[in-house]
């Protein structure tokens, strides 16, 4: 398990000779795939549904979407979360909203410019035809929400309001004030707990999956550990699908849940699911700063703050004097400085790399030197109080819960997070794996969002995989076994992965060391944050490999497991999950150090126009990386899916 | 600051529990109330101690994870907060904090702070969503909806189901929960069609699961991180009294 | 899921709550009545008699029995229900509420204390055996009595508990909630919580000090008048 065996100066990884093509992407004009993929998929008669067993795991938006229409379908579905209830994961902290071509707004929008934003929001890192598919779905996702009882935000005539996002020029953005990802999860929830009770949706709440069951080469089932009581189950499926989120939390602090972990996906990478772009890892540049040596989060401030709020540093640096001090003429605002087009409204990746190289320039805000004001005063002064309080009384409200102190009238320190994961696992246009009758939808997979996602598209993502997607694409894989029973749980091959789990779990026991898991994953964070974090270089990457070979080796020497297997143990599932993070680190550090190039959030210094402007290379890299797994100790192999741009051209994105 | 926490261990719902008393130095006002629990696990874990089991996810107020009695309040003493955001410098240097479980009987205590809260997803489970499949829904903006009534069906679904309100109920009661769902699904035309079945199922199943009922002291209100208003139970009632003396069984 | 029955904490609310609000309709109409002991024993007994032989009365009577009894059951229930849903208590308890509040069984309780003593005193002997044909005499007597008077005094003080959680409760039990007039409900509430009990404890301590002139000159502050 530890790194021993990758001897320094070794091939990193191996490249596979053909090119990755089997994505599945059916004939026809990007506007037709889909509705050519759905009009030639197999079906599966409702009879056959009844005797088809599904398993999700994973309850977010993706996870219980996806659970609750193939129960709706018919199909027999066990859903699993870690979570003491299904309405806790992560979505549920999206705050700004969720985008849709609807063109309510009469401002011009279409599902192609959706499709456009998107695809250009990632720079040119997404398939087309998957994009372009996201685009089409989005308008029924909100349909359906409404129609569940989601309560969105409405004029004053009882029809949908809009807002705009994130460097966009139509309003599209649907929302609920500052809570649409919880409203959508809960409305995804409500229908989850309709097919429980209609029993045709069996829920395992505190149960997390630390192993997929491979029989013959497909997934036919999961091993899971009760985490009330410690036992390992066995629950044996037809087709198994992950929505278990991103792996953010793998830098320790971001804005990501504490529980959200890889080990889902990075177990189903380890039984031969490619892993797509894993170094792609999306910054968020408003996130309120680390105020103290210990803290276990980071706290997002909606990047709608930016549409008021202008940003700056004193330009002198170590200015100790407080904000009101400190005259006009004295302040950069260097946003507006470097993208006079954009100014504080440039894209996530942008704005992020930004505040961070003032702050390596040393204009940081003191004591810290890593913050930089976000200042709604002129703003205040400009539109009033009033309006400011009503556009973001409750934001204000929340940084001075954290903080102590309350804006607008003091600027908000913020500083960039680790937000969202674009990368995850490879996954086709029917949502597959590589592993034949595994899924992984929403955050879990790699595919719409390219190298940066845009605001509000997250929500979307997820939504269409599981309310609009896996319902028909499943039917494909499903219908070719009709005659085949549910696998006994007997099998070999479960006995064999619930030993391997049970053996792993046992060993992170027997360690006996001194040292918490925690702190393993402080420092594990500490060394992405630094290497493979907002700016990356093949020195900074290199340095991050060893280190990070060298953190596991001493975790798997010195961490400490307190109480039993058998039984609740939160430090054991900490340790676990850790223990997960720190093997995918090693591959998120290859897939940076391999991308020789700079594209979207994936900022290579050695890549850069004169101007300090990312320099992608479309004639090299202009494709997904997916990893494959080649063995304990041994280096994984890439995998290159081309990415053709047919309807679309890839161009230099400028923001200035 | 210097804190002297009392807090409860209990191994099991069947166990027997008791109050430990941890002594920490150094604590950071700028740091959330389960940061100093995280920080204080972290010394029980070096020290081969058994670290204290709390819940907890999002750290940011939303997901509803976590949750105890903090001085005896739920989610401590500040007003419109979760545990996870309620910060150090609430507290006073040297003050003595005593930490205990959500309690009530349909909430069994699994390890220290960590509660069984599924009765909750239970209720739901009987009527909390309004049926209608994925494919038939019209278009968004076939049914007008008054801003008022979104913006009021908001302030229900605002809802984290923590289960504060359980928890400070004098009747370990579920209303204010159960009141919260039904008032954001009736305020809304499409929660119509089903709004008697909902509240007659979802009332019988939260006295089945052994929660009490409402004596209207309105600890919940009080306790409820998100401010729901005890409206919500006022409808709750409303929406019964409606199924009771109507005849339409849907 | 099968549950104890048809909504039954609802259904025992809301019998609670239109008995209370009827039975606290009574009790003005009670004081109203008790208001005609300071015109002396004559209009008193009069008027005792008037109220006994009206037809009408027989069918309020009947009502009262109802709503008594109905209140009462349904307190009982209810209070056994929500000790049960409470489960094991906090061991650092913090009141986030009035205690009447949450007291209501108590108070309740004395109430029913006093109905069963008052009844004993007054209503049986008048009303049903006859043992006692002059009415004002009989409470003349009962409130000549320090220790009768005190306890009377205190169960009304119980009483302005109750009500002062009662009245807005069973309107909220009624499901009646409006951001303007709740509020203004709840003062109203309040009120007849301070004047109802006062209205009953003024009568009393007059009938009392009527009986007692010596405790009145007792008083320091009253030493002097007459």
């Amino acid at each position: 398990m530890a790194g021993a065996g990758w001897e320094t100066g070794s091939a990193l990884w191996e490249e596979a000779r053909e090119p990755l093509t089997n994505n599945k992407i059916p004939p026809g004009a990007l506007p037709d795939k889909w509705t050519h993929y759905k009009n030639t998929v197999p079906l599966v008669s409702p009879a056959n549904k009844r005797k088809f067993t599904v398993i999700v795991v994973g309850t977010g938006l993706a996870g219980a979407s996806a659970a609750a229409t193939l129960a709706q379908l018919g199909y027999q579905v066990v859903v699993f979360t870690y979570h003491d209830s299904p309405r806790r994961a992560h979505s549920i902290a999206a705050q700004g909203g969720i985008n849709a071509a609807k063109n309510y707004q009469n401002d011009g929008d279409s599902v192609w410019r959706l499709f456009y934003d998107t695809i250009k929001g990632g720079d040119f890192r997404a398939r087309e035809a998957n994009v372009y598919r996201l685009a089409e779905i989005s308008p029924q996702i909100i349909d359906y929400c409404v129609a569940i009882g989601v309560p969105f935000a409405r004029e004053y005539g009882g029809l949908l309001a809009n807002r705009s996002f994130g460097g966009v020029l139509v309003q599209r953005t649907f929302y609920a004030r500052g809570q649409t990802g919880q409203q959508l999860l809960l409305g995804a929830y409500s229908q989850l707990m309709r097919w429980v009770h209609a029993g045709q949706v069996r829920l395992y709440p505190r149960h997390e999956m630390l192993d997929v069951v491979m029989i013959d080469g497909h997934a036919r089932g999961v091993i899971v550990r009760d985490l009330r009581t410690g036992e390992i189950r066995r629950f044996a499926a037809h087709a198994v699908i992950l929505a278990t989120g991103g792996y953010g939390n793998i830098y320790f602090l971001s804005t990501n849940a504490k529980m959200s972990n890889a080990t889902a996906i990075w177990r189903a990478y380890r039984r031969g699911a490619y892993f797509g772009n894993p170094s792609f890892v999306q910054v968020h540049p408003t996130a309120i700063p680390q105020a103290s040596h210990y803290q276990s989060k980071l706290t997002l401030m909606s990047e709608s703050l930016r549409n008021d709020g202008r940003i700056w540093v004193p330009k002198k640096k170590g200015d100790t004097r407080p904000p009101e001090e400190i005259p006009p003429e004295e302040r950069w605002y260097f946003l507006e400085e470097w993208y006079p087009a954009y100014g504080n409204l440039v894209p996530r990746d942008i704005g992020a790399r930004a505040i961070k190289k003032v702050c390596d320039m040393g204009y940081g805000l003191p004591p810290t030197g890593r913050a930089v004001y976000l200042d709604l005063r002129d703003a205040v002064e400009r539109l009033g109080r009033e309006t400011i309080e009503a556009r973001y009384g409750n934001l204000f409200d929340m940084y001075e819960r954290i903080t102590g102190e309350r804006p607008p009238d003091v600027p908000l320190r913020i500083y960039p997070a680790v937000h969202y994961t674009m990368g995850g696992l490879w996954v086709d246009y029917e949502l597959m794996t590589t592993i034949p009758g595994l899924y992984a939808l929403g955050e879990a997979n790699f595919s719409d969002h390219g190298a940066n996602r845009l605001g509000a598209s997250a929500l979307m993502q997820g939504l269409s995989d599981g309310y609009f997607i896996i319902p028909y694409t499943i039917g494909a894989y499903l219908s070719q076994f009709l005659r085949e029973p549910l696998p006994d749980t007997e099998h070999r091959a479960f006995r064999e992965a619930e030993e391997q789990v049970r053996a792993r779990l046992e060993k992170l026991k027997s360690v006996g060391g001194k040292t918490p898991p925690d702190e393993f994953h402080m420092r594990l964070g500490k060394i992405l944050w630094d290497y493979v974090g907002i700016s990356r270089n093949a020195e900074g990457l290199k340095k991050a490999l060893s280190e990070i070979r060298a953190l596991r080796d001493e975790f798997w020497r010195d961490v400490r497991v307190l109480g039993d297997v058998q039984d609740f143990n939160q430090e054991l599932e900490k340790a676990n999950r850790i223990s997960d993070f720190l093997e995918l680190a090693e591959l998120m550090t290859i897939d940076a150090l391999h991308r020789e190039e700079s594209c979207g959030c994936h900022f290579r210094e050695e890549y850069q126009t004169e101007e300090g402007e990312p320099l992608r290379r479309d004639d090299l890299f202009a494709y997904v990386a997916a990893w494959e797994y080649q063995g304990e100790g041994k280096p994984p192999r890439l995998h290159k899916e081309p990415l053709e741009f047919e309807a679309v051209k890839p161009t230099v994105r400028s923001y200035k | 600051m210097r804190i002297r926490l009392r807090v409860w261990r209990q191994r099991g719902p069947d166990v027997p529990g008791k109050f430990e008393v941890y002594e920490l130095e150094d604590v950071s006002p700028d740091w959330s109330f389960l940061e100093m629990l995280d920080v204080l696990n972290l010394r029980l874990v070096r020290e081969g101690k058994e670290p204290i089991a709390f819940e907890s996810d999002c750290r940011e107020g939303i997901c509803g994870t976590c949750g105890f009695m903090i001085n005896g309040r739920a989610h401590g003493p500040l007003k419109g907060t979760t545990v996870c955001q309620l910060h150090m410098r609430h507290f006073s240097d040297g003050e003595t904090i005593t930490v205990e479980p959500f309690r009530a009987r349909a909430f069994p205590v699994i390890r220290d702070l960590v509660v069984d809260r599924s009765a909750l997803d239970a209720i739901m489970q009987e009527g909390g969503y309004i049926s209608t499949n994925v494919g038939s829904a019209p278009d968004a903006n076939s049914i007008p909806v008054s801003r008022w009534a979104a913006s009021r069906a908001f302030d229900f679904a605002t809802c984290i189901g923590c289960g504060a309100c359980v928890a400070a109920c004098p009747n370990g009661s579920a209303s204010l929960f159960l009141g919260a769902k039904v008032s954001h699904l009736m305020l809304l035309p499409q929660g119509g069609p089903e709004r008697k079945r909902r509240i007659r199922k979802m009332l019988i199943a939260m006295e089945a699961l052994g929660f009490g009922g409402c004596s209207n002291t309105y600890a919940c209100e009080a306790e409820c991180p998100k401010e729901i208003s005890v409206e919500a139970i006022a409808r709750m009632y409303r929406e019964a009294w409606r199924a009771m003396f109507s005849h339409s069984e849907e | 899921m099968r549950g104890p029955g048809f909504y039954s904490f609802v259904v025992y609310k809301l019998s609670a709550a239109l008995t209370g609000l009827f039975l606290i309709l009574f009790l003005v109409f009670h004081l109203y009545g008790n208001f005609y002991l300071l015109e002396g024993p004559m209009v008193y007994n009069w008027k005792a008699r008037e109220l006994l032989v009206n037809p009408l009365i027989r069918v309020v009577e009947v009502l009262l029995v109802i709503a008594f009894v109905v209140h009462i059951v349904s307190g009982v229930v209810l209070t056994a229900r929500n000790w049960s849903g409470r489960g094991e208590r906090y061991r650092y308890v913090f009141w986030q509420t009035a205690f009447f509040k949450r007291l209501m069984w108590l108070s309740g309780a004395v109430i029913l204390l006093f109905l069963v003593v008052h009844l004993g005193t007054f209503t049986v002997p008048y009303r049903i055996t006859g043992e006692v044909q002059d009415l004002y005499q009989a409470v003349a007597k009962a409130f000549a009595n320090p220790w009768y008077t005190l306890f009377y005094v205190l169960a009304f003080v119980f009483l302005g508990f109750h009500l002062a959680h009662a009245w807005e409760s069973a309107f909220q039990t009624l499901g009646v909630f409006h951001r303007v007039w709740t509020p203004v409900l709840r003062s109203i509430g309040y009120f007849l919580a301070v004047a109802i009990p006062l209205g009953y404890i003024f009568l009393a301590l007059y009938m009392f000090f009527k009986a007692n002139p010596e405790w009145l000159r007792a008083l320091p502050f009253l030493s002097g008048v007459s």
